[in-house]
């Protein structure tokens, strides 16, 4: 994805502590088990999205209500939370996010990939593999993926009901008649456990393989529309393709400039108005993890600092 | 005043209720996550004859009003006063009638299509069964396949009905629809989601 140069200030987070007076991690009980309970159906029935009763957070719709109802409903004093928005740990959603759970549990947060127990993510699965026992929590803000083909949940219901799912071949199709490829970068739809076609969440396509058999396990939430999906670990995920068009990912002709990896997602930076631009890896913890082992991008080493800032948003 | 619980002799449930539902539904979800694995419930409660602890876990984790329950002991036993008190879930007659089923006898447990499996459209209405076994056998015995095993698994389950795995293998040819099930005994716990295919 694209990212302007821009210049915002960095949220500190001082002083977090746990505030007395909430209930554990905010949701009241009653909830937090209604939560639950349609959790294990939809692992149950991987990629079936199951209706729950949504609640009102204290916190803007669109930043995540779902994925931080299911986060509410699991998290406890043993955790290490991670909270991710595409592929930063600094940005006001993920820091905004992070400082609740800190603040209403009590429990540790973790920039390391490897360290979390949770990892509450928007639009990026981090490109450290994710192991056995994690959990990735994916908000969605729109969980439905044959809703761009049919509008009405009563269909596209149906639909699923009887694994129906030509509409969504031949929109493909004609993706590849009109581009010569199928055109969908992100929330490109997939296939779960060969019964139920999904939408990954607004990732790019790129995140889709790592999808296929993770050992951990992926729970979707979006508050908005009330679904709770799941993806138990080992759960085959296939993207829908075509025998004559494979499902493809993303490629680069660069590395990244910071520390040169040729095998992660990259963020295009404009850096200047003249059409300068680099490219460095979206998930910032990964490149930092490399860096600090000593892999090197192309960039001189101050110019790496300030590229590192501007993504944190010093 | 047949309905009244008797408080003389109720029995606490979590120490935290809080956190002890929390760290238990973990527990329950882990097991979801991971078909046929042997999880140890560490619940510290005392519970209800003919209850084991992993069971009365389980029940003061996901059971409450909105959870009608049929369940194979009496309306006058210890365990329906005490579900009335911490869980409030009305118990139900009829087993077609219930979302989650409590079987505190695994040798006795009806014949899974007695229970909703869902519809089409609303595959996870269908009902979730505790069932109170004797025990496990894990490394041999039967295996499972399945969402959420890597390779394969394998366990025996004792205290069951022979004619129980025949009628899982019912459960499965419906798929996406069939009942979701919990394994108990004493503090350990098994679940063996509608996905998982065992064979002998
Ligand atoms: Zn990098």
């Amino acid at each position: 994805m694209r990212k302007q140069l821009v210049l915002q200030p960095r949220i500190k987070e001082t002083g977090l502590q746990l505030i007395k007076g909430y209930n554990f991690a905010y949701l009241d009980e009653g909830t937090k088990r209604m939560i639950r309970r349609a959790i294990l159906k939809a692992v149950a029935v991987p990629g079936h999205q199951v209706p729950f009763g949504s609640r009102e957070m204290p916190l803007p719709l669109g930043w995540g209500t779902g994925g931080i109802q299911i986060t509410a409903s699991l998290i406890g004093p043993d955790d290490i939370l991670k909270v991710i928005d595409q592929g930063s740990d600094d940005t006001t959603n993920a820091v905004s996010i992070r400082r609740f759970f800190t603040q209403t549990t009590g429990v540790r947060s973790t920039e390391k990939t490897w360290m979390a127990t949770l990892i509450q993510t928007r639009h990026r699965i981090p490109e450290t593999p994710l192991r056995a026992g994690q959990i990735i929590i994916f908000q969605v803000p729109i969980p439905e993926p044959l809703r761009f083909l049919e509008p009405r949940e009563t269909e596209t219901r149906k639909m699923h009901g009887l694994s129906e799912y030509g509409v969504m071949y031949i929109k493909l199709y004609e993706d590849i008649s009109i581009h010569g490829h199928i055109a969908t970068a992100y929330m490109y739809p997939v296939m779960v456990h060969n019964r139920y076609v999904a939408s990954p969440s607004p990732i790019p396509r790129f995140d889709n393989t790592k999808m296929n058999r993770m050992p951990a396990l992926q729970l979707f939430g979006a508050g908005r529309e009330k679904r709770i999906y799941a993806i138990p670990p080992y759960t085959t995920v296939k993207s829908l393709d075509f025998e004559d068009h494979p499902f493809e990912i993303e490629k680069w002709d660069h590395c990244c400039a910071l520390c040169g990896s040729g095998e992660s997602y990259l963020d295009e930076i404009v850096t200047d108005d003249q059409g300068g631009r680099l490219f460095v890896c979206s998930d910032t913890d990964y490149c930092q993890e490399r860096r600090a082992v000593g892999h090197k991008g192309s960039l001189p080493d101050a110019v790496k600092m300030a590229i590192t800032r501007v993504k944190r948003g010093d | 005043m047949t309905n009244a619980v008797n408080m003389s002799n109720l029995l606490p449930g979590f120490p935290d209720p809080v956190l002890g539902s929390q760290n238990t539904f973990r527990q329950v979800l882990d097991a979801m996550a991971h078909p046929g694995r042997v999880i140890h419930l560490d619940t510290g409660i005392q519970s209800p004859r003919p209850l084991r602890g992993a069971t009365t876990a389980v029940c003061l984790t996901l059971l409450d009003f909105e959870t009608p329950l049929w369940m194979d002991l009496d309306e006058k036993s210890d365990v329906s006063g005490w579900l009335r008190f911490h869980c409030g879930c009305p118990l139900v007659d009829s087993p077609f009638d219930a979302t989650f089923a409590l079987i505190s006898r695994g040798y006795g447990v009806p014949t899974l299509d007695q229970f909703n499996a869902g519809q089409d459209e609303f595959p996870e209405q269908s009902a979730t069964l505790i069932i109170q076994v004797s025990g496990f056998t894990s490394g041999s015995g039967r295996r499972l396949r399945g969402p959420g095993i890597e390779t394969f698994e394998r366990l025996e389950v004792h205290g069951l009905p022979d004619n129980f795995w025949m009628g899982w293998h019912l459960n499965q040819r419906i798929y996406p629809l069939g009942v979701d099930v919990l394994f108990t005994a004493s503090s350990t716990l098994v679940a063996l989601p509608r996905t998982t295919a065992v064979e002998e």
